[in-house]
């Protein structure tokens, strides 16, 4: 269906270019000339198809589908991965500094990913989506990394008295560790957003030389 | 006479405008793209349609919209082409859109202390 859909697109944006270039000739134009001013009239027809393309429902339900299964497969994926660095936390394959780090880096790269699906994006919805899944997938990366640690340590012969304050340690990272989320997805949206303006300004300077 | 108006400058005419302009290009009969094109650029002079091609995403909002239909048909000079109607629901967007705008130019106009007509400014040639 989206391919006939797009297909009609072509077929319709052809068109308009086939009348504009016979027009152009009737004024006396010849062939070549005049598609060529047909084509600077009309300006690129590969973007205009795409934006018409993005007008469609049935492509638009499409997409959000796309966003929605790729949003929540980044919460899962925070979830699973952040649960696999806590067994293999857990089984001893990783000394015990370094636990919340493994399971930072299983979050931070999904938070960023969301972070830049936001903003790639075109609908609201699915940047909310983004945005949450991503904050999401960090904050399952840091309860479980706390809570793993704590076990860790708890397990060892010789655990001090504060291996055992992981209550506290656990509400705060529960309560709070979405904060840390929060400022990374901002921020990764906004150096996302930046670099697609940048880039933008930078073809539209190509274009217009 | 004719004003030039350049492309960024155009980008920020109000949204919703070339959807109005669309609308009432089809109000009285069907056209197809190009027809409308030509239509809208001889109606504002060329100031919306910087590039042709930017009419088309407008056309179908419409369409997901329901304000137009569209059907294939053959063009007066015998080619294929896509022909749009206006829907009962773009008659009424046409019809509420503008006596909203003709309240906003004119409250505009006044607060900007400019007549509708305004006399040839630097640029107009």
């Amino acid at each position: 269906m989206s391919r006939r859909t797009e297909q009609e697109i072509r077929e319709e944006l052809e068109a308009h270019l086939r009348e504009s270039e016979a027009r152009l000739q009737q004024q006396g134009m010849d062939a070549e000339s005049a598609r060529k001013e047909a084509l600077r009239r009309f300006g690129d027809p590969d973007q205009w198809a795409r934006k018409c393309a993005d007008e469609a429902p049935e492509i638009r339900r499409k997409n959000r589908s796309v966003d929605v299964a790729l949003a929540l497969g980044f919460a899962i994926a925070g979830w699973f991965l952040a649960d696999v660095a806590t067994m293999v936390s857990k089984a001893g394959l990783v000394p015990l500094d370094l636990i919340v780090l493994l399971h930072l880096a299983v979050g931070v790269p999904l938070c960023i990913a969301g972070g830049i699906q936001a903003v790639r994006t075109r609908y609201r919805t699915s940047r909310v989506l983004y945005a949450l899944s991503g904050t999401l997938a960090w904050w399952f990366a840091l309860v479980f990394g706390t809570w793993a640690y704590f076990d860790v340590w708890q397990a060892m012969p010789d655990a001090p008295e504060e291996a055992f304050a992981d209550g506290a340690a656990l509400t705060g990272v529960i309560f709070a560790g979405w904060l840390p989320g929060v400022f990374l997805m901002g921020g990764t949206i906004l150096v996302t957003w930046l670099v697609r303006r940048l880039r933008a300004r930078g073809a539209r300077a190509v274009t217009s030389s | 006479m004719s004003i030039h108006i350049p492309s960024e400058e155009a980008a920020q005419v109000p949204p919703g405008t070339l959807e109005l302009l669309i609308l009432r290009c089809v109000a009285d009969v069907s056209m197809h793209g190009w027809a409308i094109s030509r239509s809208i650029k001889d109606r504002t002079q060329g100031t919306l349609l910087v590039e042709e091609g930017s009419l088309y995403p407008a056309l179908h909002r419409l369409l997901r919209l329901r304000q137009l239909s569209a059907a294939w048909g053959t063009s007066e000079n015998n080619r294929k082409a896509r022909f749009y109607r206006i829907t009962s629901r773009g008659q009424a967007r046409l019809v509420r859109d503008t006596a909203l705008w003709a309240r906003v130019t004119a409250a505009v106009a006044k607060a900007l202390d400019v007549s509708p007509n305004p006399s040839p400014l630097p640029g107009v040639t």
